[in-house]
């Protein structure tokens, strides 16, 4: 039988390539550190429901994962505040039926990612920011479809990152807006 | 053309001005919805269906044909070319034909004479080379040998909302053929380096500002709402950037100088004018590139130029003869205010300082010799505004390795040295 340290550090090493919104990478490694323990700046509801399904379901894969440690860890994740919270709360039924197999190599997490994207209803703010980008973007000679924006990835934002980022379209000069675009929204 | 790389695409726009990456690009939010592609049509071609559509399907094809023509105000009964669809190779093979077949080697003087300039690399301006590069960066071209657009498929084919830009686009071009006969507008403006461009420019202008209202409706945009001059200027500053991160500039700007600054230009005209203005560039095109240029950056029109007169005969005391002994004339054109510009920019910070030095461009003779040993030699003659300017362009390329340069009142005259 593995010891859970070894199940982690392999979920560890296959995470490594996984996709970048997903929260499953960062959190672990101060746990691995020692760091664990530490108590989150923020909590919500959304998010301590997914770090306990999350840490839950590890768990059962790495028996002797410690949970409070754990969930600790991973609502530290900077994604929880970029990120709608409905995206969370989301995929807390989703990820409690993922295989190990799936968890340790990240394919779980997307395809609940992907599912709560797809649920996901574009706020308001999002409509505007979908909007406001679109003509921002087509006056800048580029161009970007509207409900191609709303039906991406720009509506799985916080509603706060994308009213800082209608901002950043307001911007006359186009270099300056791609810089606030890129500073707010993120890679 | 339409061109399917990100130029300003990033740039620079995509393929045709399209969609760019982050935004998806597949189906566009359902009918009805607040956001849904279309929903406020371009003005005046209320008519028609701006939903995504397959441009195999003849349905879609017919609907974005009507589109094409109600952009630019066209008789509807102007018959549409049919669409073919070919391989990158066999779009080169194609494109290769429409070139000038291949010099002898080492015997084309006037790519060595860009060469010299820094304007272009070795190899750049063969047939197969640009053949080669168009086919590569192209998603569609009209024919007119053909009468056809022809659609590259490429190993990544575009969404669904760039193949319809691109065909809005190149089903202009088809229109322009019907009405003007491009192929005898090329023969009648299209004469050397400046007037090929600024015939290029009214061509692919007109295109890409058709093409980009088409992309705005089909976008969720209101064109009410939207700064059409603003998003040109844009698109010609972000060209700019792109281009003068190019090792060939030459090349560079055939591929992305007639689509930005032609088509702020065009954009000038037809809001000024309408489509009627539009259609009289093809009896009556820019002179010059200045012109297009003065139009786009917003310099003074109403400039009295100095045109060269044609050389008849390679001149003396050049210093080309000498030892080497006698030059032969290859080739001669005017660069035009673009060319003045190409060799400016990159040597300024200030981007108005080069574009006010390329609009003081008064008219200009390029000739390329080749010399008895198989060497080729350059006299670039610029003729500016004033002296002052003149000075300013002849300090600006004194360090130019192989190059020498001289002033004399308003005039500079660059000389090749060859080793």
């Amino acid at each position: 039988m593995r010891r859970p340290e070894e199940l982690l550090w392999r979920f560890l090493r296959l995470s490594a390539t996984a996709v970048a919104h997903l929260p499953a990478i960062a959190w672990l490694t101060p746990w691995l550190l020692g760091c664990a323990g530490v108590e989150p700046e923020k909590t919500s509801s959304a998010r301590a429901r997914y770090c306990g399904a999350l840490c839950s379901r590890l768990a059962t894969c790495a028996p002797g994962l410690p949970l409070s440690s754990c969930s600790a860890s991973c609502e530290l994740d900077p994604d929880f505040e970029r990120l709608n919270e409905q995206l969370w709360s989301a995929q807390v039924d989703c990820i409690g039926q993922q295989t190990c197999e799936a968890l340790a190599t990240n394919v779980g997490q997307d395809a609940c990612f992907e599912g709560a994207r797809a649920r996901l209803v574009a706020s308001e703010t999002c409509v505007d920011f979908c909007f406001a980008n679109a003509k921002a973007s087509f006056e800048c000679g580029e161009g970007h479809s509207v409900a191609g924006c709303v039906e991406g990835f720009f509506c799985t934002l916080r509603d706060e990152v994308l009213a800082a980022g209608i901002d950043c379209n307001h911007m006359v000069d186009c270099s300056a807006r791609a810089a606030c675009l890129g500073g707010v929204l993120g890679p | 053309m339409s061109r399917r790389s990100a130029l300003f695409i990033a740039l620079l726009g995509c393929a045709g001005g399209g969609a760019d990456a982050d935004a998806g690009a597949n189906e566009r939010g359902q009918p009805g919805t607040s956001y849904a592609d279309g929903r406020v049509p371009v003005p005046g071609c209320e008519s028609f269906d701006y939903a995504s559509c397959d441009i195999r399907e003849p349905a879609c094809v017919h609907n974005l044909a009507a589109i094409a023509h109600c952009l630019r105000g066209s008789d509807t009964t102007l018959p549409m070319p049919e669409l073919v669809y070919v391989s990158q190779a066999e779009a080169e093979r194609e494109l290769a034909s429409l070139f000038p077949s291949e010099p002898p080697a080492n015997a084309n003087h006037f790519e060595v004479a860009l060469t010299l300039l820094g304007l272009t690399r070795p190899g750049a301006l063969s047939a197969m080379a640009q053949a080669e590069r168009y086919a590569r960066e192209w998603a569609a071209f009209y024919s007119h040998g053909r009468q056809a657009i022809l659609v590259i498929e490429h190993a990544t084919p575009l969404d669904p909302l760039s193949e319809n830009v691109v065909l809005i686009h190149e089903m202009v071009h088809a229109l322009q053929d019907a009405e003007h006969d491009l192929e005898a507008f090329s023969q009648r403006y299209r004469l050397g380096v400046d007037t090929d461009l600024r015939s290029s420019s009214v061509v692919e202008g007109e295109a890409r500002l058709h093409e980009r209202r088409y992309f705005a409706a089909r976008a969720g945009l209101d064109s009410a709402e939207i700064d059409l001059q603003l998003s040109f200027g844009n698109l010609r500053d972000a060209s700019e950037r792109w281009l003068f991160e190019q090792e060939d500039l030459y090349s560079a700007s055939q591929l992305s100088v007639p689509y930005a600054h032609g088509a702020a230009y065009v954009f000038d005209v037809w809001d000024a004018g309408g489509p009627s203005a539009v259609r009289e560039l093809f009896d009556a095109p820019p002179a010059t590139m200045r012109d297009v240029l003065a139009t786009s950056w917003g310099g003074e029109l109403a400039v009295l130029l100095e045109p060269f007169e044609a050389p008849t005969e390679p001149p003396s005391g050049l210093g080309f003869e000498g030892s080497r002994g006698e030059a032969s004339l290859e080739a001669w054109t005017s660069m035009g205010a673009w060319g003045v510009y190409l060799l400016v920019r990159p040597k300024l910070d200030e981007l108005e300082s080069a574009r006010s030095l390329a609009l003081a461009w008064r008219g200009d003779l390029l000739e390329v010799f080749s010399l008895p040993t198989g060497e080729t030699a350059v006299r670039w003659q610029i003729q500016l505004g004033d002296p002052v300017d003149a000075a300013r362009l002849a300090e600006l390329v004194r360090d130019m390795p192989g190059v020498t340069a001289s002033g004399a009142g308003a005039r500079v005259t660059l000389l090749t040295t060859p080793p």
